[in-house]
């Protein structure tokens, strides 16, 4: 037999001495594990939140491009305008896309006019959201397509009657055929249905508030930059939004800063915009995790500390109840070490239980409040092996002191004892 | 090379062991001198306190004394380190004692089975070792019993099972029928017996005539001496 299966051998059999003797007071190992049990649930819980959080802000940062950078009409985000009387509020507009392009470093620039209008071929007669967009805009803001194509650059110059809706907005439209090729009416006015978006996902959640739309709700029709109703001019300043893509990302600290400049003064200093840098959200959100990070460690250093003390506890009241035992097992040949690899042995196994059940109640945890508060929810790998880290940990911190007093006591002592 | 067959395989000379005791000290052993030969039945006899349990402990080197020298099987044991004390009693002694000293949380089996946790070289097969050192004793369908469901006598033969399965050179026995009637006793000296032919070394503390006299040897321990 070789060495590596003689200490398998033994490994598997001071897992089972060490079993035997929890099992002998299961209350009482059970009562003692509680402390990890809950530190560990706490830390899963919590980083599965977070992590999925932390996903689901990078993905939608991601989508919106590191290079790019948002400007938005503030006053259109807050007052929804009263059309009856005929009132737009100022918005962003020709001249103000003019001074952006002269920024140096800037590649592209799409941009959006949003109006509310009805659409009769949904059921209820709702309101939805239309943007009028150029063709860049789907690129600059990440949009996906489920089928068809979005409008392009010649939809926009000859104006013709086309629209992309959200997916969830295609889902709605109950029109005869449906789909792509179908006809819908907003305002009034025919629009061919080209395209249907990929389906996003409601994004309004806290973790980035500013930066998303409900594209799954909207239509999207092209904005004609010329001449005609919804034309373009300096006078009339009417875009919503307008994204500007960097040759580089490099390049987004100053550019914002060139851009907010501009914006400004074309504004006479008032700032009724605002500006969405993903590329800052990123480091907000990353800076924000790590504080979050911080705060999580200490309270799984404390909840981890207050539970190895409770194993600890157990654990010397183990070694001196099992006085006598030590001294036998020292009479048949256990080695100092033996006795503590023994008492270690039973430590590490309390507390590696009592991580396990921390990770099953803290995913369990997770998954629940993810259901009531619509959270998305990822439960990874990195936390459960932090978990079984953290455990293993406390155990070899709360085991090493009652093994050592169990290791040292004389052979002699520990057999009269009783 | 020391031929271990004429040469005593316990020579102990001058052996002291004093505990304090308020003000004054206890001296159980005062310069206490004893020699046991390969394959000798020791019997060793004394009134209680007298130090017969804490001159096993010496011997079997759970304890060391205060003065005086050790040797067993021809090594000096007082150069020797804890962790190799350790390995000579996993090895070359078994202990047996009144209490029977089972440990209870474990089965029959694996209580049996413990000295291999601890032995250098445990056999491949040390679970058919158990079971036959079990057979011998007369005990292998109990074999996944706990020791509190044995009687007295089963689990003091239990406890020598355990201390023979590493097939010692010698065991300690510390008055190992002082909890048994007359019949375990016989059968517990039988199984003595046996192992003392097979060429087992018996050093044991006992009170009953009986085990003293199927011993070859009986010392009394007096005053911290011990006398044929
Ligand atoms: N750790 C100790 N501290 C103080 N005194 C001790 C200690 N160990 C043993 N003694 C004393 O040493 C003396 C001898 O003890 P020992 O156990 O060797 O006696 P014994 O001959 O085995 O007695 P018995 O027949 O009752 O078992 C006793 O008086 C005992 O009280
Ligand atoms: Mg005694």
């Amino acid at each position: 037999m070789n060495r590596l299966s003689v200490s398998a051998g033994k490994g598997r059999d001071v897992l089972l001495q060490a079993w035997r003797a929890l099992a002998m007071h299961r209350l009482r190992s059970l009562l003692s594990t509680l402390g990890i049990v809950f530190a560990v649930a706490a830390v899963v819980t919590m980083l599965s939140i977070a992590e999925g959080a932390k996903r689901e802000a990078m993905e939608q940062v991601g989508r919106l491009g590191l290079d790019s950078i948002i400007v938005r009409n503030a006053m259109a985000e807050n007052d929804v305008p009263d059309l009856r009387f005929g009132f737009m509020p100022e918005g962003l507009g020709n001249n103000d896309i003019r001074a952006i392009k002269q920024i140096p470093g800037v590649e592209r620039i799409a941009f959006a006019r949003e109006f509310t209008a009805v659409l009769p071929e949904l059921g209820e007669s709702d309101v939805i959201h239309v943007l009028e967009v150029n063709h860049d805009y789907f690129a600059a803001r990440g949009l996906r397509l489920a089928e068809g194509r979005f409008i392009s650059g010649i939809d926009v110059r000859n104006r013709h009657q086309v629209c992309v809706l959200g997916a969830e907005l295609a889902d709605r439209v109950e029109s005869p055929g449906g789909g792509l090729g179908s006809i819908v009416h907003i305002d009034g006015g025919p629009y061919r249905v080209v395209g249907v978006l990929l389906y996003r996902g409601h994004a309004d959640n806290e973790a980035m508030p500013l930066v998303l739309r409900d594209f799954d709700n909207a239509a999207f029709i092209p904005l004609h930059e010329t001449e005609g109703a919804f034309a373009l001019s300096d006078e009339d300043p009417s875009l919503s939004e307008i994204v500007i893509k960097m040759s580089d990302s490099l390049s987004i600290g100053p550019a914002s800063a060139a851009v907010r400049r501009v914006l400004s003064w074309n504004r006479g200093g008032v700032e009724n915009f605002e500006l969405v840098v993903p590329k800052e959200l990123l480091a907000q959100a990353r800076h924000t995790q790590r504080l979050f990070n911080i705060v999580l460690g200490s309270i799984a250093g404390i909840s981890l500390l207050v539970g190895g003390i409770g194993v600890m506890n157990i654990m010397l009241a183990n070694v001196s109840e099992r006085t006598r035992e030590i001294g036998i097992r020292r009479a048949i040949g256990a080695k100092r070490q033996h006795i503590a690899v023994q008492f270690l042995g039973e430590a590490i196994l309390l507390t590696a239980m009592g991580g396990a059940a921390g990770v099953a109640l803290g995913s369990g945890a997770a998954l629940v409040l993810g259901f009531f508060i619509a959270w998305p929810i990822s439960i990874s790998a990195w936390p459960v092996l932090l978990a079984i880290f953290m455990s293993i940990g406390a155990g070899l911190g709360a085991g090493m002191y009652p093994a050592l007093k169990a290791a040292n006591m004389n052979p002699v002592d520990a057999l009269r004892h009783n | 090379m020391i031929d271990t067959r004429f040469s005593p395989l316990i020579l102990a000379k001058g052996l002291c062991k004093r505990y304090p005791s308020g003000d004054a000290w206890v001296r159980p052993l005062q310069d206490a001198d004893i020699k046991v030969y390969p394959d000798q039945f020791v019997a060793i006899m004394g009134p209680s306190g007298s130090g017969k349990s804490t001159l096993l402990h010496i011997l079997g080197f759970l304890d060391r004394p205060d003065k005086g020298a050790y040797c067993f099987n021809g090594q000096d044991i007082s150069l020797l380190e804890d962790d190799a004390l350790s390995l000579l009693r996993a090895s070359r002694v078994g202990f047996v004692f009144q209490t029977f000293n089972l440990i209870s949380q474990c089965t029959l089996l694996e209580n049996i089975m413990m000295p291999f946790l601890y032995h250098p070289e445990p056999p491949e097969n040390a679970r058919e070792v158990a079971l036959i050192a079990l057979q011998k004793v007369g005990l292998a369908e109990r074999r996944m019993h706990r020791p509190d469901q044995l009687s007295g006598g089963e689990m003091q033969r239990a406890a020598i099972a355990r201390a023979l399965v590493v097939n010692p050179i010698v065991i300690l026995a510390d008055e190992p029928t002082g909890n048994l009637d007359a019949e375990n006793t016989r059968g517990i000296l039988k199984i003595f017996k046996e192992m003392n032919e097979n060429g087992t070394s018996l050093v044991v503390v006992t009170h009953d005539i009986e085990v003293a006299r199927a011993a070859h040897r009986v010392l009394f321990i007096n005053d911290g001496r011990l006398n044929e």
